[in-house]
């Protein structure tokens, strides 16, 4: 699955750049909608972000790579057990 | 009316929502848009430089070989493992990290339009530092004799000569390079054998400096002319080497010898002064404003840069400390540890945005580090730490020029910058993650992936979905019990924690004054090991989470967020311990240990002209007791509130600070006995007598100080 998920970015960034050769005329910040709008820039960020981080609920134990100042809209979600790293190595025995 | 709206602009930028950042960012909370960034003309990057660097690095240094290495007495300090103990001895592994500075100096040159070459010299001093007690079985004849020992590693300086190869987009320059590479290296591996086996210590050291290759890649971004930032990532591998000892005990002079295999990676934050450059000596004797050719301008590309800083105290008490249901042993018997408990922690992370804009891309990239001070000053759970935290960063492409869908590829490390495993004297530093912002300081390098698309069904209804892997790597934590009896404490377990798949749909909508999201989640990880052996595999777990906001339509009253998650996991596999007969492999669990995790919270901000304020207030609840096993213990069902106050002040159009104040309380439900009354303890290996512990009541404050500057 690695591999495959490795092989898809390399393949995507390969499209980008066809893409790019293409020379796409794009005024929108963060592109256009299905009907040619410009989509909602901030709203079309935040998406983004969201997307990756929660994509990345193990990235680090720190942290999420975002700015401190956001750092409470991801804090919680995917916060299981006090400490999520710690390992269940067994469970107690049987009476 | 134009006031209210006015003023729900700057409530919802100075909110630092998410979902305020599609307004008009007067204020920098968010990346700054193309709009306050003035586009630079591209600099040719032909001329000559130096400057200075920091960074953080670790390495591992693989242990295998050793020959001599003896006691007094002629005992071989290192023997195969012992069929009764099975105590760790080499090979093995020695983690090393911390942090390193130095200076740099080369030059480069511009060639075939955006093309770019050079040479580099560069030397940091180091402090890379890696220490492990082991316990050592040299007394053949007698294996139950054990002997503790340390290991300790440190590399104090780096260098190296290389070449490099970049591609320049005006003001930023990709690029790698490679080359040759030194390291000097010291080791101090120090044993002490029990009084009554009659064996005087010993302290075997040694130094050398050693060569090999290193490759590295970064990205460099130039300023005022004269002036670059860069951040670069760096490989060492400076092979295996056979490092020869000396006991510095010995007076008759006793060697030894060992193989080390030594790797380095490093990350290195530099600031480079130009001063030759081609550029501006062309502009200053053709009195061209810029000496760029076409060639070398395009693609154009507008850059905004972010620095975000915070300072985070936090203060907790509670009629126990942690964990909760710590033991003593009292005449071999354990008996809880009711002392009443206190903490406090001071954390401050800091992180650097860079985010490019042209017509088809936009590039954001991130680094994340930070510094925690920690202190549990509960008696007999005393301990306190002070260590850099592991550094995160981020970088993401996305396509801008089909109508209808954006693709992005992301990327994320984690760097083990931070102190995965704690010394017995830190290891109680480790406090409730409810009362404090962080209690996990670092971990192993991991690897993170992620794709996917947004697909804007109109401006404003926006459907995203993503696939992110995390590959996560090997690190080493502390054992985390003392085993009954009060014995010696145990060492380090090698942990290499699972990888992760996640699928992520989201849904965003923002009309008018109202604006929302919901997203879900799946994730699959794979086994986690502990010292080689299969130890967990956690169930699937499934996440909802969603927010909305809505900025009222009066003066000054502002905006109203709510926000709301809950994540449910199935049951794990897990490592069936008992007392005979037990599987070898993992089994499914009998009962889900993984507690259901529900959180709402609730946010309003007043908006008066730069100054937003308000109330701030959380409630989270885990619905059972959980089993967390590495601790023998249960992890209880739990409440958590919060209510505090938070504001933002815009002190102009590049400059926001933040201030946010908290009062916590935490209530823990009745950590159960089993139906035996008993426990079973890895450690013994046999079933230790439980207790009861109470209702757990906690309280805390937490102070939070920052700014976010934009340039």
């Amino acid at each position: 699955m690695r591999h495959i998920l490795y092989a898809s970015m390399l393949t995507t960034a390969c499209i980008f750049l066809l893409l790019d050769a293409a020379g796409a005329q794009v005024k929108c910040p963060e592109g256009k909608s299905m009907n040619g709008d410009c989509v909602n820039a901030g709203l079309a960020a935040t998406m983004r972000q969201t997307a990756i981080i929660f994509s990345q609920p193990k990235i680090s134990q720190t942290t999420f790579p975002i700015l401190p100042a956001a750092d409470h809209l991801y804090r919680y979600p995917n916060q299981l057990i006090p400490d999520p790293l710690k390992p269940a190595p067994a469970f107690t025995v049987s009476p | 009316m134009k006031r209210v709206f006015v003023a729900g602009i700057a409530i919802a930028v100075l909110s630092g929502s998410a979902w305020a950042a599609d307004i008009p960012q007067k204020l920098p909370v968010k990346a700054a848009p193309p709009s306050s960034v003035a586009s630079i003309p591209a600099p040719t990057w032909t001329g000559c430089y130096f400057g200075g660097h920091l960074g953080s690095g670790w390495e591992r240094d693989y242990f295998s070989n050793p020959t001599g290495f003896e006691l007094a007495g002629g005992s071989p300090l290192f023997t195969p493992p012992s069929p009764l103990y099975a105590l760790p001895t080499l090979p093995l592994d020695q983690p090393v990290s911390g942090f390193l500075g130095g200076v740099q100096a080369g030059c480069k040159y511009q060639f075939a339009g955006n093309w770019v070459t050079g040479i580099e010299d560069d030397f940091s001093t180091a402090h890379l530092f890696g220490f492990r007690e082991l316990t050592l079985t040299p007394f053949v004849a007698n294996p139950a004799t054990l002997v503790p020992a340390s290991l300790q590693t440190e590399t104090d300086w780096l260098a190296s000569t290389t070449a490099n190869l970049g591609y320049s987009f005006g003001n930023m320059l990709l690029y790698a390079k490679g080359g040759m590479a030194w390291s000097h290296n010291k080791y101090d591996l120090y044993a002490t054998p029990p009084v009554v086996s009659g064996v005087a210590a010993a302290d075997f050291q040694a130094s050398e400096t050693r060569a090999g290759w290193t490759l590295g890649a970064g990205i460099e971004y130039r300023f005022w002319n004269n002036f670059s930032a860069q951040i670069e990532y760096n490989y060492y591998d400076f092979g295996t080497r056979s490092v020869q000892f000396k006991d510095q005990l010995s007076t008759s002079g006793s060697f030894g010898s060992v193989d080390v295999k030594q790797q380095i990676q490093a990350i290195k934050f530099g600031l480079n002064y130009y001063f030759w450059n081609a550029a501006n000596s062309a502009a200053s004797s053709t009195n061209a404003s810029v000496a760029v050719s076409a060639a070398a301008a395009p693609p154009s590309m507008t850059w905004s840069q972010t620095f975000s800083s915070e300072v985070r105290y936090f203060s907790w008490h509670s009629n126990r400390g942690v964990p909760s249901n710590a033991v003593i042993f009292s005449s071999g018997s354990p008996a809880p540890l009711t002392t009443p408990g206190s903490g406090a922690e001071l954390y401050i992370p800091y992180a650097t945005q860079l985010v490019g804009q042209s017509n088809d891309f936009k590039i954001e990239l991130l680094g994340r580090g930070g510094w925690v001070w920690a202190r549990q000053s509960t008696a007999g759970l005393t301990g306190e730490v002070a260590t850099a935290t592991d550094a995160v960063m981020s970088g993401t492409i996305t396509y801008l020029g089909l109508q209808g869908i954006q693709p992005f590829a992301s990327l994320s490390l984690n760097l083990p910058t931070g102190l995965a495993a704690l010394s017995p004297a830190a290891v109680n530093a480790r406090m409730d993650p409810d009362l404090v912002d962080i209690a996990s300081f670092g971990e192993g390098f991991n690897v993170g992936p992620t794709l996917g698309f947004n697909l804007p069904l109109t401006s404003s209804l926006i459907l995203t979905a993503s696939v992110g892997y995390t590959q996560r790597g090997t690190f080493d934590r502390e054992a985390p019990l003392t085993p009954p009896g009060g014995g010696a404490a145990p060492t380090t377990t090698s942990i290499n924690p699972g990888d992760v798949l996640t699928f992520t749909g989201s849904v965003g909508y923002k009309v008018g004054q109202f604006s929302g999201n919901l997203t879900g989640t799946i994730s699959e990880e794979t086994t986690t090991t502990a010292n080689g052996m299969p130890f967990i595999r956690p169930g699937m777990r499934y996440l909802i989470a969603g927010s909305g906001s809505y900025i009222w339509p009066w003066e000054h009253v502002g905006q109203t967020t709510v926000s709301a998650s809950a994540s449910h996991s199935n049951r794990n596999e897990v490592l069936f311990q008992c007392l005979t007969g037990c599987p070898t492999s993992l089994v499914t669990e009998p009962f889900n240990t993984n507690s259901n995790l529900y959180r709402i919270a609730v946010e309003h901000l007043f908006a008066f002209d730069q100054l937003a304020f308000g109330p701030t207030g959380s409630f989270l609840y885990r619905d059972q007791n959980g089993y967390e096993p590495t601790t023998l213990q249960f992890v209880p069902a739990k409440e958590r509130w919060s209510a505090g106050m938070l504001a933002r002040y815009a002190a102009n159009q590049n400059l926001t600070l933040n201030a946010r104040i908290e009062h916590v309380w935490t209530q823990e439900d009745e950590n159960p006995a089993l139906p035996s009354n008993q426990q079973y303890s890895i450690l013994a290996g046999s079933t230790v007598t439980a207790f009861t512990v109470p209702v757990v009541s906690s309280t805390g404050w937490q102070f939070v100080v920052g700014a976010t500057a934009t340039f």
